[in-house]
This record gives structure tokens, sequence and C-alpha cells, in this order.
């Protein structure tokens, strides 16, 4: 399949509806392409069932059907966090000619609490959630062990923030668009679950992405699409230092695409938590375990390094509303394919990549996206 | 010492899962599955995490991974801090107010086990006689928490089992006061347990009673209980609009007569009074105190909510069992309670009491009280 067109609304802690956002985001894909409304065959819609604002809607299809007045079949794929990418994999294989992914959530006007707890629901209720392992303290678990085994600090998880937020301050649709964060101020904020500061925590935040698929010939294809799972628990994986349906779903894109990690030159990957940015670089082949902080040090992921990395601010400071991640991650990637992106743009642009994660390294998508020429 | 990690693996296959199954899906035949438990535990990650949250409200709280000898793992939370490579365990303990609490970890049958053996155990043998007093009051499903989870007795009877305890010589024993005694039973899901292990269940308002009295009250208390060599209490524990909460103390009140209980209950200052007079002439009793759901809000009745605590409590001295619970929940003072310590039944001093196991403050949470609503008419 190719993309004929991607939208997003602007991530931000504004109270705005989920439909509103929706309908922001869709508009803007819409006008991104060359299809109208009346040539979409399907919907792969991704929102959370949260309860936690002013929102009570679990029947999202439906609402979906009544904003945009279609009764076409509107599938929903729910994968918390790691949704938005899942449903472009959903899509990409339904076989119809022009599809609507959308994602779109309202998580972030309730207190800082009930968020916590409300993201907290996607992991295990039992062993996870009754030992007070909130995604934070599930994170900087993985960090410590990482630590411990690999030469990584604290220090460069914060250049990892530093990078991202440097980046966000580029990108209008950010969060933190136009906000500078020094590194000292990464460094000296509080630990909110040790060795994780508050700064290597993502930014929960309103929004909704879009992407329209198509048959026809675009000037981006998707190249490759890779989809895997792993348990629940993360204390119940071989390893805690590495996601292997991280690895599992970046082998199927890379076969798809026929090419290898050297190939892609621009990378979005899912850091919720700093700390996931490093474990990423490993597992998708872009060096090898136990030398992400290398990549780090080295200036590589900047945005004029190497293989720049989360350009548009990743999850950490573009911000993080759950299920329309993935697709952020794709609108930046197509917007640096075709050279769309300001001053944030890179110089180089044929392939790109996306990492969206469901849980903590419970469900991955890769997906490989290539200039194609228009 | 009292084993932590537990895993369920498939002989024939050598697949592990973290919770009971009965059948493995990758052998045909459902494989052989055994449970494996780790014998030595070790820290071998700890994060200190400041954020709070509603079911983690105290902050800081620290999260280990324990590893055992196999190589299992598990998250543990806890306040005390712990460095790497620390040993960890649950340590019994014989002191008379001891409480054990234990979070249960998708096996009634091992949370059962672990909160008795943390307080030393259950002394029986072949010819003990046992009676078991779970909370029926109502004709109730168990997923309304009005009734004691059926569960939590299944997996108690089989514990006895285990230790030697005979079928036969168990019995169980409660006295219906909202609908009809056999009704509650199987709505309650227990007729199903009595009728599978052919047990006992005693409906205490045809029992024959022995009269006591305290203080200038008077009880008749069903004669099953001077029978017994051993009881066992079992409440669902909850909030209660007006004494709080009801657990272990309350419990106990419907092996007396149903005309001595209206007496009692007249007033609520004679009802506190009761509650604890009678553990007076009561015989002693081990308490295993049902939160695996657990009640909150406007209870013990239908108006109160389920609040899916998901842990079971157990002490020799009830008093000390329903304070921990009560604390547990961030409750305030139940009157009951209070007075029950003030009179030596147990001991309400929270200073005084030993928690094993799960440590208190590390599952504190937030019940909501019973407040009362404009909905509730009492009657």
């Amino acid at each position: 399949m190719y993309v004929q067109g991607v939208g997003m609304s602007k991530f931000s802690v504004d109270d705005e509806s989920s439909f509103k956002l929706a309908d922001d985001a869709i508009l803007e894909a819409l006008k991104d392409s060359n299809v109208s409304m009346e040539d979409i065959d399907a919907v792969v819609v991704a929102t959370v069932d949260t309860l936690m604002t002013d929102e009570r809607q679990r029947h999202y299809q439906s609402l979906l059907s009544s904003l945009l007045k279609k009764k076409i079949p509107i599938i929903r794929v729910p994968a918390v966090c790691g949704g938005g990418g899942a449903a472009l994999w959903t899509a990409n294989r339904l076989g119809f000619d022009n599809v609507l992914v959308v994602a779109t959530d309202k998580i972030a006007c309730n207190k800082t609490e009930a968020i916590t707890n409300e993201i907290l629901s996607a992991a295990d209720r039992v062993w996870s959630q009754e030992e007070g392992l909130i995604f934070p303290a599930e994170n900087a678990l993985l960090a410590q062990q990482y630590m411990m085994k690999f030469d990584a600090t604290s220090d460069d998880l914060a250049m990892i923030a530093h990078k991202n937020h440097e980046n966000a301050f580029l990108n209008p649709k950010a969060a933190f668009y136009g906000k500078k964060v020094g590194l000292d101020k990464i460094k000296n904020s509080p630990v909110v679950a040790s060795p994780l500061r508050l700064f290597d925590c993502s930014i929960s935040v309103n929004g909704a992405a879009a992407t329209i698929l198509t048959k026809d010939k675009t000037d981006i294809e998707i190249a490759g699409s890779g989809f895997a799972t792993d348990y629940l628990m993360t204390m119940e994986r071989d390893s805690l230092v590495e996601f292997k349906a991280s690895k599992l779903a970046s082998e199927q894109a890379y076969n798809q695409a026929e090419i290898g990690a050297s190939s892609v030159d621009v990378l979005e990957v899912h850091d919720a938590f700093t700390i996931l940015e490093l474990m990423s670089y490993e597992d998708l082949g872009f060096c090898k375990k136990g030398e992400g902080s290398k990549m780090i040090r080295d200036g590589v992921t900047k945005l004029d390094g190497k293989l720049p990395v989360n350009t548009g601010g990743g999850l950490k400071a573009r911000g993080h509303p759950i299920s329309p991640t993935g697709l952020a991650q794709v609108y930046e990637i197509v917007k640096q394919l075709r050279g769309e992106c300001g001053d944030r743009q890179i110089s180089k642009h044929k392939y790109g990549m996306t990492q969206n994660i469901g849980g903590v390294g419970a469900s991955i998508s890769v997906n490989i996206f290539k200039n194609v020429g228009g | 010492m009292v084993e932590l990690i537990i895993r369920w693996i498939c002989k024939e296959c050598n697949k592990k899962w973290i919770y009971p199954i009965e059948k493995c899906v990758y052998c045909k035949d459902g494989g052989k599955i055994e449970k494996i438990v780790g014998k030595k535990t070790k820290v071998v990650g700890v994060t200190k995490i400041s954020i709070p949250s509603p079911i983690h409200p105290i902050v800081p709280y620290y999260t280990l991974i324990l590893e055992d000898e196999n190589g299992n793992r598990m998250p543990k939370k806890v306040m005390k801090e712990y460095k790497i490579g620390d040993e960890f365990s649950w340590k019994k303990s014989d002191d008379e107010n001891a409480v054990a609490i234990v979070k249960i970890k998708y096996d009634y049958d091992e949370a059962v086990k672990q909160a008795l053996e943390l307080i030393g155990g259950v002394d029986v043998d072949d010819s003990t006689r046992v009676l078991i007093k779970p909370d029926v009051m109502v004709e109730a499903y168990p997923y309304l928490a009005m009734t004691t989870n059926p569960k939590v007795v299944k997996a108690l009877i089989d514990y006895l089992v285990e230790k030697g305890v005979k079928v036969e010589n168990i019995t169980l024993a409660e006295q219906t006061q909202y609908g009809d005694f056999g009704k509650a039973v199987s709505k309650s899901g227990f007729g199903k347990i009595v009728k599978e292990l052919g047990i006992k269940f005693v409906d205490v308002s045809k029992s024959e009673f022995v009269e006591k009295e305290s203080e200038g009250i008077n009880f008749s208390i069903a004669k099953e209980v001077f029978d017994s060599d051993l009881v066992i209490n079992v409440p669902i524990l909850k909030t209660h609009l007006l004494l709080g909460i009801v657990g272990a103390l309350e419990n106990m009140t419907r092996l007396i007569s149903a005309e001595n209980y209206k007496e009692l209950s007249k007033d609520p200052k004679k009802a506190v009074e009761g509650i604890v007079q009678l553990h007076k002439v009561l015989p002693k009793y081990v308490t295993l105190g049902d939160a695996s759901i657990g009640m909150q809000g406007n209870g013990p009745m239908k108006y109160g909510e389920p609040a899916f605590m998901n842990m079971v409590l157990a002490s020799c001295d009830p008093v000390a069992l329903d304070k921990v619970f009560q604390e547990i929940g961030l409750l305030k003072d139940a009157e009951h309670i209070e007075l029950a310590g003030k009179l030596d039944v147990g001991c309400s001093d929270l200073r005084e009491i030993v928690v094993v196991g799960d440590e208190l403050d590390a599952c504190r949470r937030e019940l909501k009280p019973a407040i009362g609503s404009k909905l509730i008419k009492m009657s």
C-alpha cells in the first residue's frame, strides 16, 4: 500500500474532545491526499478504553460513522500506546482500495494520579498493578538492569531527552513547540522512579493523527510492515534489557522492504521513557547490544547526525496521547521523506522507519516507508 | 520461611506460566501441569517510586525485582529499602496478635496457605473437628461482595485436608439474615462446594444453643461452636454503615440465636458492646479474612460496592485482624474494634500488632467509607 495523505492535530493538554481532534487530523489528511471522503472504503481506528475524562465511549466505530457520515466497515484496533501502529499494520493488510487509519485519545484532562492509574491498566493486574509497577517504575527497572549490564548512565538518558526537546522546539504540532528545555533542567528534574527522572518520561497529551492508505501509487510506499507481541509481565520474559517483539517486528519489516538497518535515513522510535529509545537503537539493529549509548554520545541520532531519531520531538516532547502516537510517527516520517519539515528537515530522505510500542514492549509494530517519487 | 515465587510448568513441553492453568494448549492431551516453587529468593532490581496513584497512595515506596534459584522473577512492592543482592523472604510469626497479609497471585490455594503458615499454621490431625464460619448473611452472588468468596473457603478446606483433617470432620455454619438459608447457600456459591466435597453446612437458626453470659449480657450460642476442636472464622471484609467496618468480630455474631441477635441490635451502642462481650465467652478461633474482593462504600449490603482488593488476611487475634483491615483501607477507627482492644479481647493498638507477609503500608489504599446516602432507606 501507499500513503495518500497524513494529518495530525496539535498535541497538547488543551481540553478538546477526541472526536474534534479526530476531525482535525482527518481533514488535514484528506487535504494532503488526492482522495475525498467519498473514496474511503474502510476505516481502521485506534483508541483506548479510557473512563478517566469527561468522555465515556467505547463504541468508537459508530461514533466515527456519525462523525464521517459513512456506513462502511469501521474496525477498531486497540493496542494501548501501540494502537496507531497496530492500526496501520492492520489497514495495510485488509485489501481495501482507500483506507483511513485514525487514532484519537483524550487522556490528559484529569489529575496526574488518575492518568497514571489509567495507563497502569495496560499492565498485568495481579503482578504489575498490585506491586506498584506504574509505567515509570517498570521502565525504571529496565533502565537499572540495562545500566548494570552495559555502559550507560543517567546522563546518556538526559541527552536523549534533550535531543528530543530540541527537535520538538522546531515542530509546531509538538506540545513543547517553541519551549526551550535545557540539559541542566532535565538532569535536575525530580526522580520519579529511580533512576528515571521526570524529564525521562514522555508528557501525556490529547491528540489525534490520521493516515490515508491507498493501492494507487503515490510518492510514499509502505515498503515493510512488521508486528509482534510478547508476554504482558516483563519479568516473565527471558531478558529485561531488550524487547524481543521489537527485534521480530523489525526483522519482518526489513525482509519485506529488502533492506537492512543501514539503509534507513530517519527513524521514529517509541521513547515513552528515554531508556526505550536507547534500547530501540539496538533492538532495531542500528548498533550492537549494549552500544546504544555510544550513538547518543556521538551525536549520531541528532537532527544533523547520520541517523536522525525522533525529529518531531518523540513521545518525550511532541507528547504522547496513547493511541495516536504511532500515526504521529508516520506523519513525521512521511513529511521528512517528502522534505516538508521546515526547520527540522533532514538532508537524506529515502527510507524512514517507525517503531510503536504497546505496553512495556508487549506489542510492537515496525513500519518502513520508502520515498518512491511522485 | 514462606515461598514466594511460583510457576506452573508443563512437564511434557516445559512451557511455564505465571498463573495456574489446568491444561497446556501445546500438548494434545493437555500436558501434565506441575507447580514449581522457588526456595531461595534474592533482590536483583530496585526502584524507588515517588509518584502516588490511587492504589499506591503512600510514597515513596519501592518495587523490587525478586529472582529465585530457577531464574524465575516477580515484582514485589515494599516500603523498606533493599539493596541488589539482598536475600528476600517472608518470616513466620508465632506472636498471638500477628496478622498476615497476602496478596493473591491468581492462586487462592497458595495465598490461603501462605497466610495461615505465616501465623504459624493450624494445629490439626485426622481427629480434629473443624467449624468454618463464612459470611452468607444474604442471598447474593459472590461477586457482589456481600458474602465470603467461596474460592477462599474452598482453598481453606483444601489446606485443612492437606494438613490431615478428614472432610467429614469439617462443618460450615451460618445464619442467613436476609432471605432463605438454602437459597443463600446456593446463590453465594457455597452450595456447589458442600455438594462436591460432601461437607455439612449447618443452618445456625436451627441449632441447639448454649447459654453464656458476660458483663450482664446473655448469649445463646450455637452448640456446634463448642463441639468443635477448631473454629475458623472466614468473614468477608467490608465497610458498614453503622459500625464503620465489619470483619472478624462482627461475623461471629451470627453464631448466636436470631432472637438474641435482634435484642442486641436494638441500638448501636448495645450492638457494639454485644459484639465485644460475645468474644469474652467464645472459644479462641483463627480468622481468615477474605479481602479477595472486599467491600467499600455504603456496605455491608447492596449499597456497598466491590473493592477488588485481591488479598487475604489471617490472624489468631480477630481484633488485630479487623484493625489491620481498617488500616489497609485508611478508614476511620471503628468503635467496636477500639472497645474490643480496651477490654482485652485482642489487640487494637497498631504499634503492638505484628504484621507478616506483605507490608501494611505497602497495601494501604483509600477505600470509600460508608457515609450513607439519601438513596438508602435504613430499616
